[in-house]
């Protein structure tokens, strides 16, 4: 799901200089991934999508602290991760609970569909026993491929929490999910 | 029994499958779309002048009088304590004496001794 292609040190020292288009560029090519992070956490499509939205926002001003020496994507994604944090912090604050997502059937088979409805459903509840930190680094780690490493970046935490946060989140997972998913040999 | 991955595993695909299930979403096309048209309305960045010039005023003003506070403090106490600030650190005894000492007495003492 990673998107290697991006020239983004030519793009993130354009964007740095104040090259509006280079930081949309920037800012779209990762924009999926920004998206599943903030539904990470704050578990609501349409807030995930205003998360972004305000993320983006922030970037572009924060823009000249960006390092252009390093990659746009964690930069970028630790944003959206700390704008997300907030929101739920916000929401706690008032003391609202997050609505349930309705789903939509795509163009598949309606076996397949309840199959994936139930699964999403599973994963759902057992996210939602996790930490806002640890979602997001079992999503990052085993759905986008990113290393301990980067997602430490993302996350402003160090790679062994990092570590603990995958290995508790797979467990839970696991756990929870039962024989929807087969435990690895 | 089967066991899990460790601390230092690699992605799970059985994991990464269920992820991918949650984590679809309805289509992303549209936000997408609407987050190109935002991002093509930038707001103008404030330059880092403009950050620093709005940081800076309010704390310029404060250390400013901070600093004229001081001032007049210090002309204050100086203005208080005129007559101690011209009296010499060092005391200085100066002994008159009306006549030369006589030194036949001491003479005396001397030779008596002898």
């Amino acid at each position: 799901m990673r998107n290697t292609d991006v020239p983004a040190n030519r793009w993130g020292r354009a964007a740095q200089e104040g090259d509006a288009e280079a930081f949309g560029r920037l800012v779209l090519a990762d924009a999926g991934t920004a998206r599943r992070v903030a539904y990470a956490v704050v578990g609501n499509w349409d807030e995930a999508e205003d998360v972004v939205q305000d993320a983006a926002l922030a970037a572009w001003q924060a823009i000249a602290r960006f390092d252009a020496n390093r990659p746009f994507r964690p930069w970028f994604l630790r944003i959206v991760a700390n704008a997300a944090l907030d929101q739920v912090r916000r929401r706690r604050v008032r003391h609202t609970e997050p609505l349930p997502e309705a789903l939509e059937a795509p163009g598949i088979s309606p076996e397949r569909w309840t199959d994936q409805v139930l699964l999403s459903e599973r994963v759902a509840a057992a996210l939602a026993k996790l930490a806002e930190r640890q979602r997001v680094a079992v999503m990052l780690f085993d759905l986008e491929g990113y290393s301990h490493a980067e997602i430490a970046t993302i996350l402003g935490v160090p790679e062994g929490t990092v570590r603990s946060y995958v290995f508790h989140a797979r467990r839970a997972l696991r756990q929870s999910l039962g024989s929807l998913v087969e435990e690895p040999t | 029994m089967k066991k899990e991955n460790s601390f230092h595993g690699d992605p799970d695909p059985r994991v990464a499958e269920a992820l991918a299930a949650h984590f679809g979403g309805p289509d992303s096309g549209g936000f997408v779309a609407r987050l190109g048209t935002t991002l093509r309305g930038l707001p103008a960045r404030d330059s880092e002048w403009d950050v620093l010039a709005t940081w800076a005023r309010p704390r310029v003003v404060a250390a400013a009088m901070a600093a004229g506070f001081l001032l007049g403090m210090m002309m204050w106490q100086r203005w208080q304590r005129p007559v101690e600030d011209s009296v010499s650190p060092v005391s200085v005894a100066v002994f008159d004496t009306p006549q030369p000492p006589e030194l036949n007495p001491v003479i005396n003492v001397v030779l008596e001794d002898r």
